[in-house]
């Protein structure tokens, strides 16, 4: 099953097994020290940033997708909105060249199409290591 | 002596050769079957689905003159495809090897060397550094 949502007017995916919760962006905390879930810290992943995309389309955040506790820090996308959920056997995977790495699709598993529509399958390991968070640990930068 | 067949593409004014091992296939669409590459260098506009796998489509010159469909140059070297918008397909071209091997370095985008016959220019499309990353 795969988590589907927008973000910058891209139609992302993730494996609902990296995701452990999807909460509304209003339940997330604010405060000097960072932002916080449930007492715990969450490091927000910006999909723009990361994937150095190119027409930004400035949505407002509206969900926070949650992914799975890393020591005691919940690794999390701000995202536009999310779209739904897909069932693996519904859609026909695309596979991704390898070289394409080279060119920021690193942070890309696979990709598929649905009603026309491409999706960006997260490859969530990859992302989680490249901006720092690995191995139980978070590297301060 | 050898000789070796090539199709000959023109991409914004100037002539390339493709060699015909690692030429796919071309192909003509219709932007609507392409998708937009959200991320990646400015030349990478667009992905096709192709075989199982999203290949990139590169394009690297300036606006062609309104198109309704786009030439694309499939290419592939083992398992790695890649697509390349031409302006113009000429058709195949066949050369002798020594001209090929009297070829010169050529600084073109995916053109590592290019060589003049009959006050023509020709440029060997050179895919390998793309696949290796090399820009």
């Amino acid at each position: 099953m795969y988590l589907t949502f927008n973000e910058s007017n891209i139609s992302f995916c993730i494996a609902i097994e990296d995701v452990k919760k999807v909460v509304d962006i209003s339940s997330i905390i604010q405060s000097q020290e960072g932002y916080f879930y449930d007492s715990l810290p969450v490091k927000a992943i910006n999909l723009v940033e990361t994937f150095n995309i190119r027409l930004v389309n400035k949505g407002v955040k509206r969900k926070a997708i949650l992914l799975h506790e890393i020591g005691d820090v919940i690794p999390a996308f701000f995202v536009e909105n999310v779209a739904g959920f897909l069932k693996k056997e519904s859609i026909l995977m695309l596979r991704k060249q390898d070289y394409l790495d080279f060119y920021g699709f690193w942070g890309i598993k696979e990709f598929f199409i649905k009603d026309n529509v491409l999706f960006f399958c997260i490859d969530s390991a990859k992302i989680l290591a490249k901006i720092g968070i690995f191995d139980g640990k978070i590297k301060v930068s | 002596m050898e000789k070796l067949r090539f199709l000959e593409v023109v991409i914004d004014e100037k002539t390339y050769l493709c060699e015909e091992s690692i030429l796919e296939k071309v192909v003509s669409l219709e932007i609507k079957d392409l998708y937009d590459a959200p991320f990646g260098p400015d030349w990478l506009r667009y992905l096709y689905p192709y075989e199982g796998v999203i290949i990139p489509v590169i394009k690297e010159h300036r606006e062609i003159l309104v198109q309704k469909m786009y030439n694309i140059l499939i290419i592939r070297k083992f398992l790695n495809f890649a697509g390349i918008i031409v302006d113009r397909v000429k058709g195949f071209t066949i050369f002798a090897k020594e001209i090929i091997e009297g070829a010169i370095p050529a600084p073109v985008f995916f053109a590592k060397k290019g060589f003049s016959n009959n006050d023509k220019e020709y440029f060997l499309l050179d895919i390998d550094a793309f696949f290796e990353g090399k820009e």
